[in-house]
C-alpha cells in the first residue's frame, strides 16, 4: 500500500508496509477468546475462521482484528434491517408519491390502479434483500400503509382506500418478481448508479404513462345504466306519492353506503312538475335534480343538474327515473329506479362490479325507505274508522293531484298535522 | 482536560427534543426545559389565538414556527451534553475554518491557540481514541492492531441523528509531538460515502503557546446531493468540530 503526499489510499488495502513502531497505552485489555464460529469481521461481516484468527486477519476484505480484543470484531451481525428497511420506505415513500402524481396528471385509469402497485412492488423488489417469504410479509406491510398515508392525505376516501388495497395486491407481487428479476439482470453490470436510478425510473412510469396514453388516446365515454326494482304492496297511487314527496330516508344506511357513499341530511324544492328542481343536500355537498318528465303513478324521469360530491372524479351523474308497474289487482306496484352515470374510472372489469353494488345498495336503501312509508299510509288508510285517501281507482289519480299541495311533505304527514 | 463526551446521549437529547421541544433538556436536567416547553406552548396556541382574533395564520406559518422551534431545542438539547467552554479557559481560534474546493475535492481548516506547553497538548491528542472523539459525529475510534502503528487498522464508529455505523479507515503518518494523520472510509468502500482524511498537527508558537491545526481533505461523492449544499454541510460540521475543541481544550 502506498500513502500519497495527500495522505489518502492507495493500493490493495491487504497491503501493510512495516510500521514504526509506538507504544500505546490505550489498547483496552485483552478479553476472554470467544467461539470462533461467533467472529464477523466488523467492515464486511464475513466470518472469521481460523485461519483468519492465526492471522488476524479478515479473509474477506483484509481489515485485521486482535482475537484478544473483542471490540475489534463482532459476534453476531446484527443489521440485517439495512437488506431490507431502506428498500421499504422507499418502496412506501414513492409509491404513495406516484400515486399523488398519477392522480393529478390524468385519468384515473390502469397507470394509476395498475402501474402504481407494479411500480411499488418493483422497487420492493429491487430495493431489498430477502427471501421470498420475507418479501411476501413487506408486501403485506407495503400495502396497508400506502393506503393509509393516501386516505389520510385525502387522494382517497376510506372506501375507496379499501378498494385500492385490495386491487394492488396481485399487481404488487407482480412487480416484485420483475423488480427481483431486474436486480439479478443489474447486479453481474458495472453500471454506477444502478444504486438508485433504476428505482426513480420506476416510480416516474406511472405518472409519465398516464400523460401520455391519457394524450394519445383519450378514453371514450363510457354511460352505465343501473337498475333496480321493487315490489311496493301498496296501489301505484300510494307509491307514486311516496316517490313524489319523498324527503329523507329515516332507517339506518347498510355499512356499504356509510363508507362509501355521503350521508343524506335533508331534501329541498319540489318534484311535483316537469321542470321543478329538488336539491339533496347531505353531510358534504349537494346533489341537485330537475323534473323532466311526469307521467302520474307511472313514470317520473329527471336528470342531474348540479353534482357537489367527493366523487366527481369518479363518477358524474347524468339522469333517472322511477317507473310503476303495477299487478293486475293494482295491489301490488313494482318500482324501477334507474340510475345513468358516466364512469371515469378504469379498468372496467376492475370497477364496474363495485360500481353495481354500491349503487344497487343505494337504490335499494331509497326505495325501501319509500316503501315503508307507502305501507305506512296504505295501512293509515285501511283503517276501519278513517275515509280512503287514496282513490281506489286510477281515474281519480287527477283529484287527487288538485287536492294535494307541492310543498306538504306526504299526505300521513297532513292528516296527523290536522 | 477531560474531554469525554457521550455522544450516544446527546443524539438521544436531540431526538427527543425535536419530537417534543424541552424532552431533551429534561432529560440533561436542565431547568431551560421549562422555557422551551412554554416556547412549544406558544407555538402551538399563537396561531390558533390568532386565527380566532381574524388575524390569518396560515398552516404553513405554524408549521414553519414549530419546526424552528423543534431544531432549536434540539440543537440546545445536544449541546447541553457537550463539553463547556470553561470561563477560565483562553483557547482561542486562531484561524475560523476555512473550506476551499476543486471540483469534488474538498478542503478544511481552521487552528487553534492552546494555551499549553506543546508537551502537555501532544499528550492529550497522541491519545487518539479519545482525542478524535472530540467530533460532532465520532462515538468511538478503535485502534484494531496490538499496537498503534503507523498502517495500524481504525474503525471509527460514528453516530448521527441517532443512527450508528462504523467508517474505517488507517493511520497513515504519527510523528511525535509533530502530528499524526488518519484516513475515514466508507465500509463499502473509497468512491463513496465521502472518503476523507484527517490531519492534526501541533507546532509551539511561543512560550507556553501550541498551536493545533486540524485539516480535512476529501471527496463528495453523493451525486444526488449537490456540492453546493454539500458544502455548506461540511462547514457547519467543520465549525461544530472547532467549537467542540475550543470547549474541551
Amino acid at each position: 500500500m502506498s500513502v500519497t503526499e495527500n495522505g489518502e489510499h492507495s493500493g490493495n488495502d491487504s497491503d501493510n508496509s512495516p510500521a514504526e513502531s509506538v507504544f500505546d497505552d490505550t489498547v483496552d485489555k485483552p478479553v476472554t477468546r470467544q467461539d470462533d464460529a461467533s467472529r464477523y469481521c466488523l467492515r464486511c461481516h464475513s466470518p472469521l475462521n481460523e485461519g483468519s484468527i492465526s492471522a488476524s486477519r479478515c479473509p474477506g476484505c483484509g481489515l485485521t482484528f486482535n482475537p484478544d480484543d473483542n471490540q475489534t470484531y463482532c459476534v453476531a451481525v446484527k443489521d440485517h434491517w439495512r437488506f431490507w428497511f431502506p428498500g421499504l420506505c422507499l418502496a412506501i415513500g414513492l409509491g404513495v408519491l406516484s400515486y399523488a402524481v398519477t392522480l393529478t396528471v390524468g385519468d384515473m385509469g390502469s397507470s394509476l390502479f395498475v402501474g402504481v402497485p407494479v411500480a411499488i412492488g418493483a422497487i420492493l423488489g429491487y430495493a431489498t434483500r430477502a427471501k421470498v417469504w420475507s418479501r411476501l410479509l413487506l408486501a403485506a406491510l407495503t400495502i396497508p400503509t400506502v393506503v393509509m398515508l393516501i386516505v389520510s392525505m385525502k387522494l382517497a376516501g376510506i372506501f375507496c382506500g379499501v378498494a385500492l388495497g385490495m386491487m394492488f395486491c396481485l399487481p404488487v407481487l407482480g412487480g416484485i418478481g420483475f423488480g427481483v428479476m431486474l436486480r439479478k439482470i443489474l447486479k453481474r453490470t458495472s453500471w454506477d448508479q444502478r444504486v438508485f436510478l433504476p428505482v426513480l425510473l420506476i416510480a416516474a412510469l406511472p405518472p409519465t404513462s398516464n400523460y401520455v396514453i391519457s394524450r394519445l388516446f383519450p378514453r371514450p365515454i363510457e354511460i352505465v345504466t343501473i337498475e333496480t326494482d321493487m315490489t311496493f304492496p301498496t296501489a301505484p297511487e300510494t307509491a307514486w306519492n311516496q316517490i313524489l314527496f319523498y324527503e329523507e330516508v329515516e332507517q339506518e344506511p347498510p355499512w356499504l353506503l356509510k363508507l362509501s357513499l355521503p350521508r343524506p341530511v335533508r331534501t329541498e324544492g319540489h318534484s311535483g312538475q316537469v321542470g321543478d328542481v329538488k336539491r339533496c343536500v347531505y353531510e358534504k355537498g349537494h346533489l341537485s335534480k330537475r323534473i323532466t318528465r311526469v307521467e302520474t303513478n307511472r313514470q317520473l324521469d329527471f336528470e342531474v343538474v348540479e353534482q357537489k360530491l367527493h366523487f366527481e372524479r369518479d363518477v358524474t351523474l347524468l339522469d333517472g327515473s322511477f317507473e310503476l308497474s303495477p299487478n293486475r289487482l293494482y295491489t301490488a306496484t313494482r318500482v324501477t329506479l334507474r340510475t345513468r352515470y358516466q364512469r371515469h374510472l378504469s379498468p372496467r372489469w376492475v370497477w364496474e362490479p363495485i360500481e353495481r353494488q354500491v349503487v344497487h345498495t343505494l337504490h335499494k336503501h331509497v326505495m325501501e325507505g319509500m316503501r315503508r312509508k307507502a305501507v305506512t299510509a296504505r295501512d293509515f288508510d285501511t283503517a276501519p274508522d278513517r275515509v280512503p285517501l287514496m282513490p281506489s281507482h286510477p281515474s281519480e289519480t287527477g283529484k287527487l293531484a288538485d287536492h294535494l299541495a307541492p310543498n306538504r311533505t306526504s299526505a300521513f304527514a297532513d292528516r296527523v298535522g290536522s | 482536560m477531560g474531554m469525554t463526551v457521550n455522544t450516544n446521549e446527546k443524539w438521544v437529547a436531540f431526538l427527543m427534543s425535536l419530537a417534543v421541544p424541552g424532552a431533551g433538556q429534561l432529560l440533561a436536567q436542565s431547568y431551560s426545559s421549562l422555557c422551551w416547553i412554554g416556547l412549544a406552548a406558544g407555538a402551538i396556541a399563537g396561531p390558533v389565538a390568532a386565527n380566532q382574533r381574524g388575524i390569518e395564520f396560515g398552516n404553513p406559518v405554524g408549521t414553519a414556527l414549530w419546526i424552528l422551534v423543534a431544531f432549536s431545542s434540539a440543537e440546545h438539547a445536544k449541546r447541553l451534553f457537550e463539553p463547556r467552554r470553561r470561563l477560565t479557559g483562553n483557547c482561542t481560534t486562531r484561524q475560523s475554518c476555512t473550506l476551499t474546493t476543486r471540483g469534488s475535492f474538498i478542503r478544511m481548516r481552521f487552528e487553534l491557540n492552546v494555551p499549553t506547553e506543546l508537551d502537555d497538548v501532544w499528550d492529550e491528542i497522541s491519545n487518539l481514541s479519545d482525542f478524535t472523539c472530540i467530533d460532532p459525529f465520532h462515538t468511538r475510534v478503535k485502534v484494531m492492531s496490538r499496537q498503534l502503528t503507523k498502517g495500524a487498522d481504525l474503525a471509527l464508529e460514528h453516530s448521527a441523528f441517532g443512527i450508528r455505523f462504523f467508517r474505517f479507515g488507517r493511520l497513515l503518518r504519527f510523528q511525535s509531538h509533530c502530528g499524526y494523520t488518519f484516513s475515514d472510509i466508507s465500509r463499502h468502500g473509497c468512491r463513496v460515502g465521502f472518503p476523507h482524511v484527517f490531519m492534526i498537527d501541533v507546532e509551539s508558537s511561543d512560550v507556553a503557546i501550541t498551536i493545533l491545526s486540524v485539516e480535512v481533505r476529501g471527496r463528495w461523492t453523493a451525486r444526488w446531493v449537490p456540492v453546493t449544499l454539500g458544502k455548506l454541510w461540511l462547514k457547519f460540521v467543520c465549525r461544530e468540530h472547532e467549537r467542540l475543541l475550543r470547549a474541551a481544550l
